[in-house]
């Protein structure tokens, strides 16, 4: 493991798996993970199990839902889709998260 | 919200773990195969893409396992674990496990059974409306505990009160129904107009008794119940406003009680107190008083309202009022089943230390199998599980144990329900809500779980604690082990403490119910049959013309063949009499409100002779002198004894009722009453001629007649000189006794049956305990053996141990009985609780019952081939 690169923090995956998947519509685990791997430009370090979990916890609190599909090369593939109890949670925690580091980006400078 | 959906679906995920591990799993292995084919389209070889896939998606196991985590309860599924895992282990030992199982089911079934019986008979609620504001009183003083009130009493007490929304006056009442087929002797309830208001119940047909219906000179009616209705009548629905016939005066029905209303029995009929007009202050005859308390209002100060009520009589009236200045106030529950609770508690009791006996055998159980298993927790501890985790295994362990036991002794208690139901049928009131309810199979499961943990956490605390590498070390004996000795021996000792304890309990009912059944009693009641007579108030007047149709029904009685004797007397001896107060010569003058209350036997002459109760001194009354109602009486030893210790009584005179002297011609020995071990009473014998005896019963000595067919030749007699006299209740002396004594027996049936529970029980344990130390010192054994010991001092060895623990226990259960059979002083009957035959027998039985339980696994050892035991382990 380089680094450089930073784990995630606990909590932030759960963000980052609702703003995917309000973003792009349902997806597969997959998908899912290679999106945030994308986004993050390698710097974060995803083993990418341990979205699943992440994904269940979603799911038992009513934020996202899953169904059986078939991806585009025709596998049978489980996929998730952003409930509206999600799009709400997202945009709390989505201002929850900016107000925060607003203020800890204050702090760092100010500091 | 979200909280609750989460939990929800971890249940969900909990229960139904095959079918999310089958979609996890493929789940992921599409993941794995999108992975390498990316890599594959990157350009890798198959292999490497493999491999790269692996590592970027981490452990696919550490994935699944923090899923399932995700997924579902932890702390379930570990339990989940714990469970299966026992049960393996329970099955692989059946023959502990069914020990055990049986052990607990004999505990648990006796006190779920015994359960049901307390919440049929004292918890279930009386079927009235709001039923807790009903009270039941009667008055009290300094020197009587309980009697019946006047009827003035009650009058002021019901207009001074101001606790009571209602109150009425309620008593037996005997009446003859005539203008039928046959004379009906009728057991009514003479009540206040208030009594069905008091009640909650409203007639089913017509109405309820008004005030006007309640007062001297009223028209004589009357009110039905369902079932005298149904019965006598066929339910005619016309009925209301009918007449019917009773001691020969017309009273109309005004109204018929539903089906659902019971008190008391079900009485064929209620009648007004009112038109008796009873107005004396001193003659104690309205009956007790049932009230219904306003709403809010508590019994407390219903009592403390009722006792300055009380007192204020007492001023106002002091001599008629003499000896009541207090009231008693009980809940109506209370008062149905007061003569059962205190003998019901007791035997609630002696089933949970039955109980505490079981667990104390399952724990001495456990504990020497957790002995053989202390390698088993030594390794899970080295495998890093804590304390808590391996307690909690052991406690899961003897909790499936204790549900098992639960659900066998469930069956148990089932089966023997309809047992006790047919047992205290006569015994016990309200046992007719005898099921198993879900009060019943709740107090079952609790106490199921309870006793796993009582007998299972202290094995578990004891063997969690092993320090593992001593143990896994093999060091024969550690400190441990010594401690799990010394445990087992204080079970051993608490079982056979309760055990003398509770053997000494029914060994004393039990004595007291031969006392009861046996001759001792001072009277024979064997060959003795007896009936209830009614003779009508109103067709014989004056005592003259009563004690003349008595004196002939006897003359016609004792000339039938097979009559050897025969008596008439207000009550049957034994049964309780009625009593009065007397003065007797030569006493200074009592204080006002001092009485002498003494048992009063209203008897014709031949009554000692029927009964068999020898006199003493003196002789009994001529039939002439019966007849004529001379002044005359027979006292008993007692009496005599107390008022005239170093005379003669014969020749001295007694006042009772009237100032009349009454002169004593005789001093009969004195008998047993039930229920009045307490002192001995003293007792007068007064001559039927002086009293109008209208309800007398009539008791007949046989000489070896067919009493059936002796009884009916007896009834066309009695019919022959009164068409319309009743003849009820015909029955056998000893049987209406050992009716009487049903409650005991089933009191004493019951303890025994506990008792001898606990003595199984025990003498398991001291076997169960004895056999283990057999083979803990087998290798010991062999050493001594070899070493020259002969069988005599193996044998010592072994029951000195285990008679050790048991005369420890036998000494501290005397101690113990010595203080618990106080409590059962009001079920004795002529056997003091601290019997000393009773105390020495239990003692030599059960030491004698446990030195066999010794001896059987001794003797094993003794058996021991040397070679073979030193080689063991």
């Amino acid at each position: 493991m380089k680094e450089s690169t930073s784990e995630i923090m606990q909590g932030t995956l759960d963000l980052m798996v609702l703003k995917t998947l309000e973003g792009l519509g349902p997806l597969h685990g997959y998908g899912i993970a290679r999106r945030i791997e994308q986004v993050s430009e390698g710097v974060l370090s995803l083993n990418q199990g341990t979205i699943y979990p992440a994904l269940l916890r979603l799911q038992q609190k009513g934020w996202i839902k899953a169904e059986w599909g078939s991806s585009e090369n025709n596998r049978r593939a489980k996929y998730y889709s952003i409930t509206r109890a999600g799009r709400k949670q997202l945009a709390t925690e989505t201002e929850d998260w900016e107000r925060i580091s607003a203020i800890i980006a204050r702090m760092l400078k100010s500091a | 919200m979200s909280r609750l959906r989460e939990l929800a679906s971890r249940i969900r995920g909990t229960f139904s773990q095959n079918r999310l591990d089958r979609d996890l799993d493929e789940e992921l292995s599409v993941h794995l195969e999108m992975l390498i084919d990316e890599n594959v389209r990157r350009g890798m070889s198959l292999k490497e893409a493999r491999d790269a896939a692996c590592r970027s998606f981490g452990g696919v196991q550490q994935t699944r396992e923090s899923y399932r985590d995700q997924r579902g309860l932890p702390i379930v599924e570990t339990l989940i674990q714990d469970i299966r895992f026992g049960c393996r282990l329970l099955r692989k030992n059946p023959g502990f496990t069914a020990g055990a199982v049986f052990t607990l089911a004999l505990g648990i079934g006796a006190n779920t059974a015994m359960f049901g019986v307390i919440n049929a008979v004292l918890l279930r609620p009386l079927p009235y409306l709001e039923p807790e504001r009903l009270v039941w009183m009667t008055e009290s003083g300094d020197e009587v505990a309980n009697r019946w009130l006047s009827f003035p009493n009650f009058v002021d007490w019901r207009e001074r009160n101001s606790v009571f929304e209602s109150m009425s006056t309620i008593r037996g009442w005997s009446l003859t129904m005539t203008g039928g087929d046959q004379p009906l002797n009728l057991n009514a309830r003479m009540v206040a107009a208030e009594y069905f208001k008091v009640m909650g119940a409203t007639p089913l047909l017509g109405r309820s008794f008004t005030a006007s219906d309640d007062q001297p000179g009223a028209n004589p009616v009357t009110i039905l119940s369902y079932g005298f209705w149904q019965n006598q009548f066929a339910g005619d629905p016309d009925i209301v406003g009918k007449s019917i016939t009773l001691d020969d005066r017309a009273y109309t029905v005004i109204g018929v009680m539903p089906q659902s209303f019971y008190h008391q029995g079900p009485p064929p009929i209620w009648l007004p107190v009112g038109p008796q007009n009873w107005n004396q202050r001193d003659v104690r005859i309205a009956g007790s008083v049932i009230a219904r308390l306003k709403p809010g209002a508590t019994i407390e100060q219903a009592r403390s309202e009722m006792n300055a009520i009380s007192q204020q009589l007492a001023r106002e009236h002091p001599v008629a009022n003499a000896g009541a200045n207090r009231v008693n106030v009980l809940s109506l529950q209370e008062n149905v089943t007061g003569n059962v609770r205190p003998a019901l508690l007791i035997l609630f009791g002696a089933v949970g230390l039955v109980l505490l006996i079981a667990c104390a055998n399952v724990a001495n159980l456990l504990l020497a199998r957790a002995a053989t298993r202390r390698k088993e927790f030594a390794v899970r501890a080295a495998l890093g599980a804590t304390r808590a985790r391996v307690v909690r295994q052991l406690l899961v362990e003897s909790l499936i144990l204790g549900l098992a036991g639960g659900a066998v002794g469930l069956v148990l208690a089932w089966w023997s329900s309809t047992l006790l139901g047919r047992m205290a049928q006569t015994a016990i009131p309200r046992l007719d809500g005898l099921h198993l309810s879900y009060q019943v199979l709740g107090f079952s499961l609790l106490v199921s779980i309870l006793s796993g943990i009582v007998f299972g956490l202290a094995p578990a605390w004891r063997f969690s604690k092993a320090e593992p590498q001593e143990i896994l070390k093999d060091s024969n004996s550690t400190t441990s082990e010594r401690h799990g000795k010394r445990l087992r021996g204080a079970l051993v000792i608490a079982e056979v403490a309760i055990s003398v304890a509770l053997l000494i309990g029914a060994g004393l009912l039990i004595k007291s119910v031969l006392r009861l059944s046996n001759s001792s009693a001072g009277f024979d009641p064997s060959n003795v049959l007896t009936m209830d007579l009614k003779v009508s108030r109103n067709r014989y007047r004056g005592k003259g013309e009563l004690a003349r149709l008595l004196q002939q029904l006897l003359n016609r009685v004792e000339s039938q063949p097979g009559v050897e004797v025969a008596t008439l007397s207000a009550t049957l001896p034994g049964l309780g009499d009625w009593t009065n107060d007397i003065f007797p010569e030569g006493q200074a003058p009592l204080t006002p409100g001092e009485l002498i209350n003494v048992d009063w036997a209203i008897v014709s002459a031949d009554y000692f002779k029927t009964m068999r109760i020898p006199i003493l001194k003196g002789r009994t009354f001529t039939r002439q002198e019966d007849s004529e109602g001379k002044p005359v009486l027979l006292i008993d030893e007692n009496l005599a004894r107390q008022f005239w210790p170093n005379e003669d009584a014969v020749g001295k005179h007694i006042k009772y009722d009237s100032p009349t002297w009454h002169e004593i011609i005789g001093v009969v020995k004195e008998i047993k009453s039930y229920g009045s071990e307490a002192k001995p009473l003293i007792k007068i014998y007064t001559p039927m001629g002086r009293a109008a005896l209208q309800n007398p019963v009539l008791s007949v000595r046989t000489t070896n007649a067919e009493p059936q067919n002796l009884s009916m030749a007896i009834a066309g007699e009695i019919h022959s000189l009164d068409k319309d006299l009743p003849v009820t209740e015909v029955a056998m002396f000893d049987d209406v006794l050992s009716r009487e004594v049903s409650p005991k027996r089933f009191n004493t049936g019951l303890l025994s049956i506990f008792a001898g529970l606990a003595l199984v029980l025990a003498a398991t344990g001291v076997y169960g305990v004895t056999s283990y130390a057999v083979a803990e010192r087998t290798h010991e054994v062999g050493i001594r053996m070899a070493l020259g010991a002969r069988e005599r001092d193996v044998l010592r060895l072994f029951i000195s141990q285990g008679m050790g623990l048991v005369l420890s226990g036998v000494a501290l259960g005397l101690v113990g009985a010595f203080a618990l059979t106080r409590v059962m002083t009001s079920l004795l009957f002529g056997v003091s609780a601290t019997d000393a035959m009773t105390f020495a027998t239990v003692s030599i039985g059960l030491t004698t019952i446990a030195l066999v339980a010794c001896y059987l696994p001794a003797r094993r050892a003794t058996k021991l081939d040397p070679m073979i035991a030193l080689r063991y382990e």
